[in-house]
Protein backbone atom coordinates (compact mmCIF):
# COMPACT_ATOMS: atom_id res chain seq x y z
CA UNK A 1 0.00 0.00 0.00
CA UNK A 2 2.79 2.33 0.97
CA UNK A 3 4.48 1.55 -2.32
CA UNK A 4 1.42 2.50 -4.28
CA UNK A 5 1.09 5.82 -2.36
CA UNK A 6 4.72 6.54 -3.17
CA UNK A 7 4.10 5.68 -6.77
CA UNK A 8 1.18 8.10 -6.97
CA UNK A 9 2.64 10.97 -4.99
CA UNK A 10 6.23 11.18 -6.06
CA UNK A 11 7.12 13.30 -9.11
CA UNK A 12 10.00 11.00 -9.96
CA UNK A 13 7.56 8.19 -10.51
CA UNK A 14 5.57 10.35 -12.87
CA UNK A 15 8.80 11.13 -14.63
CA UNK A 16 9.39 7.45 -15.09
CA UNK A 17 6.11 7.16 -16.92
CA UNK A 18 7.28 9.98 -19.20
CA UNK A 19 10.29 7.83 -20.05
CA UNK A 20 7.91 5.20 -21.30
CA UNK A 21 6.13 7.72 -23.51
CA UNK A 22 9.44 9.08 -24.76
CA UNK A 23 10.22 5.59 -25.95
CA UNK A 24 6.93 5.60 -27.78
CA UNK A 25 8.24 8.46 -29.83
CA UNK A 26 10.68 6.12 -31.52
CA UNK A 27 8.62 5.68 -34.65
CA UNK A 28 8.37 2.46 -36.56
CA UNK A 29 7.16 2.01 -40.10
CA UNK A 30 4.59 -0.64 -39.18
CA UNK A 31 1.58 0.82 -37.30
CA UNK A 32 0.64 -2.59 -35.87
CA UNK A 33 4.16 -3.04 -34.55
CA UNK A 34 4.18 0.51 -33.15
CA UNK A 35 0.89 -0.10 -31.37
CA UNK A 36 2.13 -3.34 -29.83
CA UNK A 37 5.36 -1.72 -28.72
CA UNK A 38 3.50 1.20 -27.13
CA UNK A 39 1.42 -1.23 -25.13
CA UNK A 40 4.50 -3.17 -24.10
CA UNK A 41 6.36 -0.05 -23.01
CA UNK A 42 3.47 1.38 -20.95
CA UNK A 43 2.78 -1.89 -19.19
CA UNK A 44 6.51 -2.39 -18.66
CA UNK A 45 6.97 1.12 -17.21
CA UNK A 46 4.02 0.78 -14.83
CA UNK A 47 5.05 -2.64 -13.61
CA UNK A 48 8.71 -1.67 -13.41
CA UNK A 49 7.88 1.53 -11.49
CA UNK A 50 5.66 -0.33 -9.04
CA UNK A 51 8.25 -3.01 -8.42
CA UNK A 52 11.01 -0.40 -8.06
CA UNK A 53 8.94 1.62 -5.56
CA UNK A 54 7.97 -1.42 -3.52
CA UNK A 55 11.44 -2.83 -3.33
CA UNK A 56 13.56 0.29 -2.82
CA UNK A 57 10.91 2.48 -1.12
CA UNK A 58 12.27 5.62 -2.76
CA UNK A 59 11.64 7.57 -5.88
CA UNK A 60 14.98 6.71 -7.48
CA UNK A 61 14.19 3.02 -7.25
CA UNK A 62 10.80 3.59 -8.84
CA UNK A 63 12.40 5.55 -11.67
CA UNK A 64 14.98 2.89 -12.36
CA UNK A 65 12.31 0.21 -12.23
CA UNK A 66 10.04 2.12 -14.59
CA UNK A 67 12.81 2.75 -17.11
CA UNK A 68 13.86 -0.90 -17.06
CA UNK A 69 10.27 -2.04 -17.36
CA UNK A 70 9.61 0.30 -20.25
CA UNK A 71 12.69 -0.91 -22.06
CA UNK A 72 11.75 -4.54 -21.56
CA UNK A 73 8.19 -3.91 -22.65
CA UNK A 74 9.37 -2.05 -25.69
CA UNK A 75 11.72 -4.84 -26.60
CA UNK A 76 8.94 -7.43 -26.88
CA UNK A 77 9.03 -9.44 -30.09
CA UNK A 78 5.55 -10.15 -31.43
CA UNK A 79 3.86 -12.65 -33.65
CA UNK A 80 1.27 -11.03 -35.92
CA UNK A 81 -1.23 -11.95 -38.64
CA UNK A 82 -1.10 -15.60 -37.63
CA UNK A 83 -3.13 -17.80 -39.96
CA UNK A 84 -3.36 -21.60 -39.97
CA UNK A 85 -5.29 -23.65 -42.50
CA UNK A 86 -5.79 -27.31 -43.29
CA UNK A 87 -4.38 -27.64 -46.81
CA UNK A 88 -4.35 -31.45 -47.22
CA UNK A 89 -6.65 -34.22 -46.09
CA UNK A 90 -5.21 -37.26 -44.34
CA UNK A 91 -5.49 -39.20 -47.62
CA UNK A 92 -3.63 -36.51 -49.56
CA UNK A 93 -0.96 -36.44 -46.86
CA UNK A 94 -0.63 -40.22 -46.99
CA UNK A 95 -0.15 -40.04 -50.77
CA UNK A 96 2.70 -37.57 -50.33
CA UNK A 97 4.35 -39.00 -47.23
CA UNK A 98 3.02 -42.54 -47.10
CA UNK A 99 2.59 -43.51 -43.48
CA UNK A 100 0.09 -43.67 -40.68
CA UNK A 101 1.03 -44.13 -37.02
CA UNK A 102 2.25 -47.48 -35.86
CA UNK A 103 0.52 -47.47 -32.55
CA UNK A 104 -2.60 -45.95 -31.08
CA UNK A 105 -0.97 -42.56 -30.61
CA UNK A 106 -0.99 -39.54 -32.97
CA UNK A 107 2.02 -38.56 -35.03
CA UNK A 108 3.05 -35.01 -35.86
CA UNK A 109 5.81 -33.95 -38.24
CA UNK A 110 7.01 -30.49 -39.29
CA UNK A 111 7.65 -30.66 -43.02
CA UNK A 112 8.96 -27.15 -43.41
CA UNK A 113 9.47 -23.85 -41.66
CA UNK A 114 11.01 -20.94 -43.50
CA UNK A 115 11.23 -17.18 -43.56
CA UNK A 116 10.50 -15.18 -46.70
CA UNK A 117 13.91 -13.60 -46.65
CA UNK A 118 17.11 -14.83 -45.03
CA UNK A 119 18.23 -11.21 -44.47
CA UNK A 120 15.91 -8.57 -42.97
CA UNK A 121 16.10 -5.13 -41.44
CA UNK A 122 14.69 -4.64 -37.97
CA UNK A 123 11.95 -2.37 -39.29
CA UNK A 124 10.63 -5.02 -41.68
CA UNK A 125 8.27 -7.67 -40.41
CA UNK A 126 9.71 -11.16 -40.92
CA UNK A 127 7.22 -13.22 -42.87
CA UNK A 128 7.28 -16.92 -42.08
CA UNK A 129 5.67 -20.06 -43.42
CA UNK A 130 5.34 -23.48 -41.79
CA UNK A 131 3.85 -26.75 -42.94
CA UNK A 132 3.16 -29.78 -40.79
CA UNK A 133 1.36 -33.11 -41.00
CA UNK A 134 -0.83 -34.72 -38.41
CA UNK A 135 -1.61 -38.44 -38.57
CA UNK A 136 -3.95 -40.11 -36.13
CA UNK A 137 -5.01 -43.71 -35.58
CA UNK A 138 -8.32 -44.73 -37.13
CA UNK A 139 -10.08 -44.63 -33.77
CA UNK A 140 -9.48 -40.87 -33.54
CA UNK A 141 -11.25 -38.10 -35.43
CA UNK A 142 -9.63 -35.09 -33.81
CA UNK A 143 -6.61 -34.69 -31.65
CA UNK A 144 -5.37 -31.91 -29.36
CA UNK A 145 -2.39 -30.14 -30.94
CA UNK A 146 -0.20 -27.50 -29.35
CA UNK A 147 1.86 -25.10 -31.51
CA UNK A 148 4.46 -22.95 -29.75
CA UNK A 149 6.64 -20.27 -31.33
CA UNK A 150 9.93 -19.26 -29.75
CA UNK A 151 12.29 -16.47 -30.82
CA UNK A 152 15.89 -17.52 -30.21
CA UNK A 153 19.34 -16.15 -30.84
CA UNK A 154 21.80 -17.99 -33.06
CA UNK A 155 23.06 -20.12 -30.18
CA UNK A 156 19.58 -21.32 -29.31
CA UNK A 157 19.13 -19.08 -26.28
CA UNK A 158 15.50 -18.06 -25.81
CA UNK A 159 14.93 -14.35 -26.50
CA UNK A 160 11.15 -14.43 -26.28
CA UNK A 161 8.33 -16.94 -26.07
CA UNK A 162 5.88 -15.79 -28.73
CA UNK A 163 2.94 -17.80 -27.48
CA UNK A 164 1.15 -21.10 -27.82
CA UNK A 165 -1.82 -22.06 -29.94
CA UNK A 166 -4.00 -24.86 -28.59
CA UNK A 167 -6.17 -26.56 -31.19
CA UNK A 168 -8.27 -29.61 -31.80
CA UNK A 169 -7.40 -30.79 -35.29
CA UNK A 170 -8.44 -33.40 -37.81
CA UNK A 171 -5.66 -35.44 -39.43
CA UNK A 172 -4.10 -33.91 -42.52
CA UNK A 173 -1.63 -31.27 -43.61
CA UNK A 174 -1.59 -27.77 -42.15
CA UNK A 175 -0.05 -24.56 -43.38
CA UNK A 176 0.75 -21.65 -41.08
CA UNK A 177 1.61 -18.12 -42.17
CA UNK A 178 2.42 -15.11 -40.05
CA UNK A 179 4.72 -12.20 -39.36
CA UNK A 180 7.35 -11.72 -36.74
CA UNK A 181 7.58 -8.11 -35.58
CA UNK A 182 11.01 -7.17 -34.28
CA UNK A 183 11.55 -4.28 -31.86
CA UNK A 184 13.62 -1.27 -32.91
CA UNK A 185 16.34 -2.18 -30.45
CA UNK A 186 16.97 -5.61 -32.01
CA UNK A 187 20.70 -6.10 -32.32
CA UNK A 188 22.08 -7.10 -35.72
CA UNK A 189 22.91 -10.78 -36.00
CA UNK A 190 21.48 -14.22 -36.64
CA UNK A 191 18.21 -15.32 -35.04
CA UNK A 192 15.89 -18.30 -35.18
CA UNK A 193 12.15 -18.67 -35.18
CA UNK A 194 11.51 -22.07 -33.62
CA UNK A 195 8.26 -23.97 -34.01
CA UNK A 196 7.40 -26.69 -31.50
CA UNK A 197 4.41 -28.94 -32.15
CA UNK A 198 3.00 -31.57 -29.83
CA UNK A 199 0.23 -34.11 -30.35
CA UNK A 200 -0.14 -36.97 -27.89
CA UNK A 201 3.30 -38.41 -27.22
CA UNK A 202 4.66 -37.23 -30.57
CA UNK A 203 6.42 -33.90 -30.91
CA UNK A 204 8.59 -32.11 -33.43
CA UNK A 205 10.84 -29.08 -33.33
CA UNK A 206 12.20 -27.10 -36.25
CA UNK A 207 13.55 -23.60 -36.77
CA UNK A 208 13.96 -21.05 -39.55
CA UNK A 209 17.10 -18.93 -39.35
CA UNK A 210 17.40 -15.36 -40.54
CA UNK A 211 19.84 -12.49 -40.31
CA UNK A 212 18.96 -9.03 -39.01
CA UNK A 213 21.01 -6.34 -40.75
CA UNK A 214 22.62 -3.55 -38.77
CA UNK B 1 51.24 -89.31 -53.89
CA UNK B 2 47.66 -90.16 -54.87
CA UNK B 3 46.57 -89.41 -51.35
CA UNK B 4 48.12 -85.96 -51.42
CA UNK B 5 46.51 -85.28 -54.84
CA UNK B 6 43.16 -86.33 -53.43
CA UNK B 7 43.66 -84.04 -50.47
CA UNK B 8 44.50 -81.18 -52.81
CA UNK B 9 41.09 -81.61 -54.52
CA UNK B 10 38.99 -82.41 -51.48
CA UNK B 11 40.41 -80.00 -48.92
CA UNK B 12 39.42 -76.64 -50.50
CA UNK B 13 35.72 -77.54 -50.97
CA UNK B 14 35.68 -78.96 -47.42
CA UNK B 15 37.22 -75.78 -46.10
CA UNK B 16 34.61 -73.66 -47.84
CA UNK B 17 31.83 -75.91 -46.54
CA UNK B 18 33.06 -75.68 -42.92
CA UNK B 19 33.45 -71.95 -43.24
CA UNK B 20 29.90 -71.53 -44.52
CA UNK B 21 28.46 -73.77 -41.78
CA UNK B 22 30.32 -71.85 -39.10
CA UNK B 23 29.05 -68.50 -40.26
CA UNK B 24 25.50 -69.61 -40.78
CA UNK B 25 24.90 -70.51 -37.14
CA UNK B 26 24.48 -67.17 -35.42
CA UNK B 27 24.84 -64.46 -37.99
CA UNK B 28 23.45 -65.40 -41.32
CA UNK B 29 26.32 -63.71 -42.84
CA UNK B 30 27.79 -60.50 -44.03
CA UNK B 31 25.36 -60.71 -46.93
CA UNK B 32 22.66 -59.84 -44.43
CA UNK B 33 24.89 -57.11 -42.99
CA UNK B 34 24.64 -55.26 -46.24
CA UNK B 35 21.38 -56.55 -47.67
CA UNK B 36 20.65 -56.32 -51.35
CA UNK B 37 18.98 -53.86 -53.65
CA UNK B 38 20.07 -50.70 -51.87
CA UNK B 39 18.19 -48.47 -54.29
CA UNK B 40 14.86 -50.13 -53.53
CA UNK B 41 15.60 -50.51 -49.85
CA UNK B 42 16.15 -46.82 -49.38
CA UNK B 43 12.48 -46.21 -50.02
CA UNK B 44 11.27 -47.58 -46.69
CA UNK B 45 13.91 -45.61 -44.80
CA UNK B 46 13.21 -42.35 -46.62
CA UNK B 47 9.48 -42.91 -46.17
CA UNK B 48 9.89 -43.15 -42.41
CA UNK B 49 12.24 -40.17 -42.35
CA UNK B 50 9.79 -38.02 -44.27
CA UNK B 51 6.85 -38.90 -42.03
CA UNK B 52 8.20 -39.27 -38.52
CA UNK B 53 9.71 -36.49 -36.43
CA UNK B 54 13.38 -37.42 -36.34
CA UNK B 55 16.19 -35.72 -34.42
CA UNK B 56 18.79 -34.21 -36.74
CA UNK B 57 22.01 -36.12 -37.35
CA UNK B 58 23.93 -33.30 -35.59
CA UNK B 59 21.91 -33.71 -32.41
CA UNK B 60 24.01 -35.18 -29.54
CA UNK B 61 21.33 -37.82 -28.88
CA UNK B 62 21.40 -38.91 -32.53
CA UNK B 63 25.19 -39.00 -32.52
CA UNK B 64 25.24 -41.20 -29.41
CA UNK B 65 22.70 -43.66 -30.84
CA UNK B 66 24.52 -43.73 -34.19
CA UNK B 67 27.80 -44.45 -32.44
CA UNK B 68 26.27 -47.15 -30.23
CA UNK B 69 24.58 -48.78 -33.23
CA UNK B 70 27.76 -48.79 -35.28
CA UNK B 71 29.72 -50.34 -32.43
CA UNK B 72 27.17 -53.14 -32.22
CA UNK B 73 27.33 -53.76 -35.97
CA UNK B 74 31.13 -53.74 -35.97
CA UNK B 75 31.05 -56.53 -33.37
CA UNK B 76 29.45 -58.94 -35.84
CA UNK B 77 30.14 -57.41 -39.24
CA UNK B 78 33.56 -55.73 -39.09
CA UNK B 79 33.92 -52.92 -41.62
CA UNK B 80 30.22 -52.91 -42.48
CA UNK B 81 28.87 -50.37 -40.01
CA UNK B 82 28.89 -47.45 -42.45
CA UNK B 83 26.14 -49.16 -44.42
CA UNK B 84 23.84 -48.84 -41.40
CA UNK B 85 21.92 -45.90 -40.04
CA UNK B 86 20.38 -45.29 -36.64
CA UNK B 87 17.83 -42.58 -35.97
CA UNK B 88 16.08 -41.07 -32.96
CA UNK B 89 12.35 -40.34 -33.14
CA UNK B 90 10.94 -37.46 -31.14
CA UNK B 91 8.33 -39.31 -29.13
CA UNK B 92 7.74 -39.73 -25.41
CA UNK B 93 6.41 -43.24 -25.94
CA UNK B 94 8.46 -46.44 -26.20
CA UNK B 95 9.17 -47.03 -29.87
CA UNK B 96 11.85 -48.97 -31.70
CA UNK B 97 11.69 -50.55 -35.11
CA UNK B 98 13.76 -51.43 -38.11
CA UNK B 99 13.05 -51.20 -41.81
CA UNK B 100 14.85 -52.44 -44.85
CA UNK B 101 18.00 -50.64 -45.84
CA UNK B 102 19.81 -51.42 -42.54
CA UNK B 103 17.89 -48.67 -40.78
CA UNK B 104 16.98 -48.73 -37.13
CA UNK B 105 14.75 -46.19 -35.35
CA UNK B 106 14.41 -45.68 -31.60
CA UNK B 107 12.37 -43.08 -29.72
CA UNK B 108 13.41 -40.58 -27.06
CA UNK B 109 10.99 -42.37 -24.75
CA UNK B 110 12.76 -45.69 -25.22
CA UNK B 111 16.17 -44.15 -24.49
CA UNK B 112 14.88 -42.58 -21.28
CA UNK B 113 12.91 -45.62 -20.15
CA UNK B 114 15.61 -48.29 -20.34
CA UNK B 115 17.40 -49.13 -17.11
CA UNK B 116 20.96 -49.04 -18.42
CA UNK B 117 23.12 -48.58 -21.50
CA UNK B 118 23.25 -52.35 -22.01
CA UNK B 119 19.43 -52.42 -22.13
CA UNK B 120 19.45 -49.68 -24.77
CA UNK B 121 22.13 -51.64 -26.66
CA UNK B 122 19.82 -54.67 -26.40
CA UNK B 123 16.98 -52.78 -28.12
CA UNK B 124 19.27 -51.80 -31.00
CA UNK B 125 20.89 -55.25 -31.11
CA UNK B 126 17.46 -56.88 -31.42
CA UNK B 127 16.59 -54.64 -34.36
CA UNK B 128 19.99 -55.32 -35.93
CA UNK B 129 19.20 -58.99 -35.30
CA UNK B 130 16.17 -58.84 -37.60
CA UNK B 131 18.49 -57.79 -40.42
CA UNK B 132 21.17 -60.35 -39.58
CA UNK B 133 18.58 -63.11 -39.41
CA UNK B 134 17.59 -62.23 -42.97
CA UNK B 135 14.01 -61.32 -42.10
CA UNK B 136 13.83 -58.62 -44.71
CA UNK B 137 15.31 -60.90 -47.33
CA UNK B 138 12.90 -63.68 -46.35
CA UNK B 139 9.90 -61.62 -47.25
CA UNK B 140 11.09 -61.37 -50.82
CA UNK B 141 12.13 -64.98 -51.16
CA UNK B 142 8.83 -66.21 -49.81
CA UNK B 143 6.86 -64.26 -52.35
CA UNK B 144 5.99 -61.58 -49.80
CA UNK B 145 6.10 -57.85 -50.40
CA UNK B 146 8.82 -56.99 -52.90
CA UNK B 147 9.45 -53.38 -52.13
CA UNK B 148 11.07 -53.93 -48.79
CA UNK B 149 8.04 -52.62 -46.97
CA UNK B 150 8.33 -54.72 -43.84
CA UNK B 151 8.82 -53.28 -40.42
CA UNK B 152 9.69 -55.00 -37.14
CA UNK B 153 8.70 -53.38 -33.87
CA UNK B 154 10.39 -54.01 -30.55
CA UNK B 155 7.80 -52.55 -28.20
CA UNK B 156 4.17 -53.37 -28.68
CA UNK B 157 1.01 -53.54 -26.69
CA UNK B 158 -0.15 -56.80 -28.15
CA UNK B 159 0.78 -58.77 -25.04
CA UNK B 160 1.67 -62.44 -25.12
CA UNK B 161 0.58 -63.86 -28.41
CA UNK B 162 1.14 -67.24 -29.95
CA UNK B 163 -0.40 -66.57 -33.33
CA UNK B 164 1.56 -67.10 -36.48
CA UNK B 165 3.13 -64.39 -38.55
CA UNK B 166 0.63 -61.65 -39.16
CA UNK B 167 0.90 -58.34 -40.89
CA UNK B 168 -0.55 -55.13 -39.58
CA UNK B 169 -0.77 -52.60 -42.34
CA UNK B 170 0.47 -49.16 -41.38
CA UNK B 171 0.15 -47.05 -44.47
CA UNK B 172 2.76 -48.21 -46.93
CA UNK B 173 4.65 -50.38 -44.46
CA UNK B 174 3.58 -53.67 -42.98
CA UNK B 175 4.35 -54.33 -39.36
CA UNK B 176 5.29 -57.97 -38.97
CA UNK B 177 4.12 -59.69 -35.82
CA UNK B 178 5.85 -63.06 -35.87
CA UNK B 179 6.89 -64.76 -32.61
CA UNK B 180 9.40 -66.92 -34.45
CA UNK B 181 11.12 -63.91 -35.99
CA UNK B 182 11.24 -62.17 -32.63
CA UNK B 183 12.95 -65.24 -31.09
CA UNK B 184 15.46 -65.27 -33.93
CA UNK B 185 16.17 -61.57 -33.53
CA UNK B 186 16.67 -62.10 -29.77
CA UNK B 187 19.12 -64.89 -30.51
CA UNK B 188 21.07 -62.65 -32.84
CA UNK B 189 20.92 -59.81 -30.32
CA UNK B 190 22.57 -61.89 -27.60
CA UNK B 191 25.49 -62.57 -29.92
CA UNK B 192 25.68 -58.96 -31.10
CA UNK B 193 25.79 -57.74 -27.50
CA UNK B 194 28.41 -60.30 -26.48
CA UNK B 195 30.70 -59.52 -29.40
CA UNK B 196 30.50 -55.78 -28.85
CA UNK B 197 31.20 -56.23 -25.13
CA UNK B 198 27.77 -55.14 -23.95
CA UNK B 199 26.21 -57.27 -21.25
CA UNK B 200 23.80 -59.71 -22.97
CA UNK B 201 21.96 -59.92 -19.66
CA UNK B 202 20.68 -56.43 -20.61
CA UNK B 203 18.26 -58.02 -23.08
CA UNK B 204 16.84 -60.30 -20.41
CA UNK B 205 16.56 -57.45 -17.88
CA UNK B 206 14.77 -55.32 -20.45
CA UNK B 207 12.27 -58.01 -21.37
CA UNK B 208 11.53 -58.69 -17.69
CA UNK B 209 10.90 -54.98 -17.19
CA UNK B 210 8.69 -54.69 -20.27
CA UNK B 211 6.68 -57.74 -19.32
CA UNK B 212 5.56 -55.91 -16.19
CA UNK B 213 4.48 -52.93 -18.28
CA UNK B 214 2.73 -55.10 -20.89
CA UNK B 215 4.61 -53.44 -23.73
CA UNK B 216 6.19 -56.47 -25.32
CA UNK B 217 4.94 -59.30 -27.47
CA UNK B 218 5.45 -62.93 -26.40
CA UNK B 219 7.50 -62.12 -23.26
CA UNK B 220 7.37 -65.46 -21.40
CA UNK B 221 8.63 -67.56 -24.27
CA UNK B 222 11.27 -64.98 -25.11
CA UNK B 223 12.54 -64.93 -21.54
CA UNK B 224 12.87 -68.68 -21.36
CA UNK B 225 14.66 -68.85 -24.72
CA UNK B 226 17.09 -66.06 -23.83
CA UNK B 227 17.87 -67.64 -20.47
CA UNK B 228 18.75 -70.91 -22.19
CA UNK B 229 20.85 -69.08 -24.73
CA UNK B 230 22.78 -67.20 -22.06
CA UNK B 231 23.46 -70.43 -20.18
CA UNK B 232 24.58 -72.41 -23.21
CA UNK B 233 26.28 -70.08 -25.63
CA UNK B 234 27.57 -67.02 -23.86
CA UNK B 235 30.63 -67.27 -21.65
CA UNK B 236 30.95 -64.88 -18.74
CA UNK B 237 33.18 -61.87 -19.18
CA UNK B 238 33.71 -58.21 -18.47
CA UNK B 239 30.92 -56.32 -20.11
CA UNK B 240 29.80 -52.71 -20.38
CA UNK B 241 26.56 -52.15 -18.55
CA UNK B 242 26.43 -48.40 -18.24
CA UNK B 243 28.47 -45.26 -18.91
CA UNK B 244 28.59 -41.54 -18.14
CA UNK B 245 27.96 -40.77 -21.82
CA UNK B 246 24.70 -42.69 -21.71
CA UNK B 247 23.58 -40.95 -18.53
CA UNK B 248 24.42 -37.54 -20.07
CA UNK B 249 22.34 -38.37 -23.14
CA UNK B 250 19.41 -39.45 -21.01
CA UNK B 251 19.70 -36.20 -19.03
CA UNK B 252 19.85 -34.23 -22.28
CA UNK B 253 16.57 -35.76 -23.50
CA UNK B 254 14.90 -35.03 -20.18
CA UNK B 255 16.17 -31.44 -20.31
CA UNK B 256 14.79 -31.08 -23.86
CA UNK B 257 11.43 -32.34 -22.64
CA UNK B 258 11.49 -29.89 -19.74
CA UNK B 259 12.37 -26.98 -22.06
CA UNK B 260 9.51 -27.98 -24.35
CA UNK B 261 7.19 -28.34 -21.37
CA UNK B 262 6.53 -31.99 -22.25
CA UNK B 263 5.22 -34.32 -19.59
CA UNK B 264 5.90 -38.01 -20.18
Amino acid sequence: MRGFRLLAANPFVSLSLCCAFLLLGCATTDPEQAQQQVGGAVVGALLGGAVGALTSRDAKGALVGAAAGAALGFAAVKLAQYQANRVRTAEQDAKIYGLTPLTDTPLVKINDISCSSPMVTKTDPVQFHADYSLSVPKSFQNVAVQETYIFKDKDGKVVANLGTQQKNLEPGGYEVRGKLLLPENTLPGEYQLELQIKAGTSYDVSAARFQVKG
Amino acid sequence: MRFSMALRWIFPPLLILFHLCGLHGLTQGSEACREREPAVLKSAKSMVQSTWPIRSTHDPVSRFIESLGRRLVEGVCPGESLAWSFHVIRDLDLKAFSVKGCSVFVSDGAVVSVGSESELAAVLAHEIGHHLAGHFLDSENSGGPRLGNNLFVFFSEMGASTRDAATITTGSLKQIDSPQREYEADEQAVVVLHRSEYNPQGLLDLIHRLRQGGTLSHPSERISRIEKLLERKIPGGRYISDSDSFRKIRDKIQKDWKDLDLCP
